[in-house]
């Protein structure tokens, strides 16, 4: 059975922007840096994002394609507050993560307020050994409040028919 | 003649604790995280799943540690393999396999093999990282 239905089909182009409530701030990339290092570690490696409060602070690179603080939405069922894309699916599914590539332009900064545009860019059919499934490829991109794109995102996510 | 410039493997054993903190610092609650019964329904897996963007965020965290704070990421690539449960270890080596200056400035490509220790099962593609020195 394909999953590839015109209504799937017509998900591609789709578009959805998010604006945050409020600025990163100081707390959530102190936040992020402190998860990071809340870890056992084999090597030595004492180094870390640490970095005095200062007007020289930025978040660490990838935390910009990491945190739903943009969202202005609720947590649903499964405790997920991110951005997922509704695909009018027949049957149940899961979704795991297939692959993200960054691209960094302009660092992320307490005083930023996002602004994040996702659009459905690819939607293509696959077929594993018990059944098909559908990668979803989206561009997301990251703006501050002046409108500057400080990074993209493309990001793939696997819909797979439950068991 | 220049020297190749190593940068040190790394290790990380998954803990309850990393996977908690690293879902708060990321507002992402989902019980793939931390519900082992419901990630077993979903996912036919015994224990709670990494977001494996947090790889990226370790990778980018130990190249910064290693080359410096100024050491700039403009580039990451990383494609998922097989999922990490709680407990499991994960190894990470790098390799620059190219550096070049560019407008006075070096950068460096690099590839990190992400792999479970335990069984050997790689968790990423060969991750491709960008950086500007």
């Amino acid at each position: 059975m394909s999953l590839m239905s015109e209504a799937v089909k017509k998900m591609i182009g789709k578009e959805v922007t998010y604006l945050a409530n409020e600025e990163i701030g100081f707390a959530s990339i102190r936040y992020f840096e402190l998860a990071l290092s809340h870890k056992k570690k084999i090597d030595n490696n004492q180094s870390s994002f640490d970095q005095p409060k200062t007007a020289n602070v930025v978040a660490p690179p990838t935390f910009i394609f990491e945190t739903n603080q943009y969202m202005n939405k609720t947590i649903d069922e499964q405790g997920y507050i991110g951005h997922s894309w509704d695909i009018p699916l027949d049957v149940e599914y899961s979704i795991v993560r297939g692959g993200n590539e960054y691209k960094i332009y302009h660092p992320l900064l307490p005083s930023t307020k996002l602004e994040v545009k996702w659009k459905i860019v690819n939607i293509i059919e696959k077929h594993g050994k018990d059944s098909a499934f559908l990668i979803v490829t989206s561009n997301i991109q990251y703006f501050n409040q002046d409108k500057v794109l400080l990074a993209e995102n493309i990001e793939d996510m696997i819909y797979m028919p439950a068991n | 003649m220049n020297e190749k410039l190593i940068i040190q493997s790394l290790s990380i054993n998954i803990t309850p604790q990393l996977l908690v903190s690293y879902a708060g610092a990321t507002w992402d609650f989902h019980r793939y995280h931390y519900d082992s019964q419901f990630a077993k329904e979903k996912l036919n897996v015994n224990k709670p799943i990494v977001d494996g963007q947090m790889f990226g965020a370790i990778i980018a965290k130990h190249l910064i540690s290693e080359l410096g704070q100024n050491a700039s990421i403009v580039k990451m690539k990383l494609r998922y393999l097989s999922m990490v449960m709680i407990d499991e270890t994960v190894k990470f080596d790098f390799d620059v396999t190219n550096s070049r200056l560019v407008d006075d400035m070096t950068v460096l490509n690099v590839l990190i093999n992400v792999k479970v220790e335990k069984d050997n099962r790689d968790v990423l593609k060969p991750v491709e990282v960008e950086i500007k020195l």
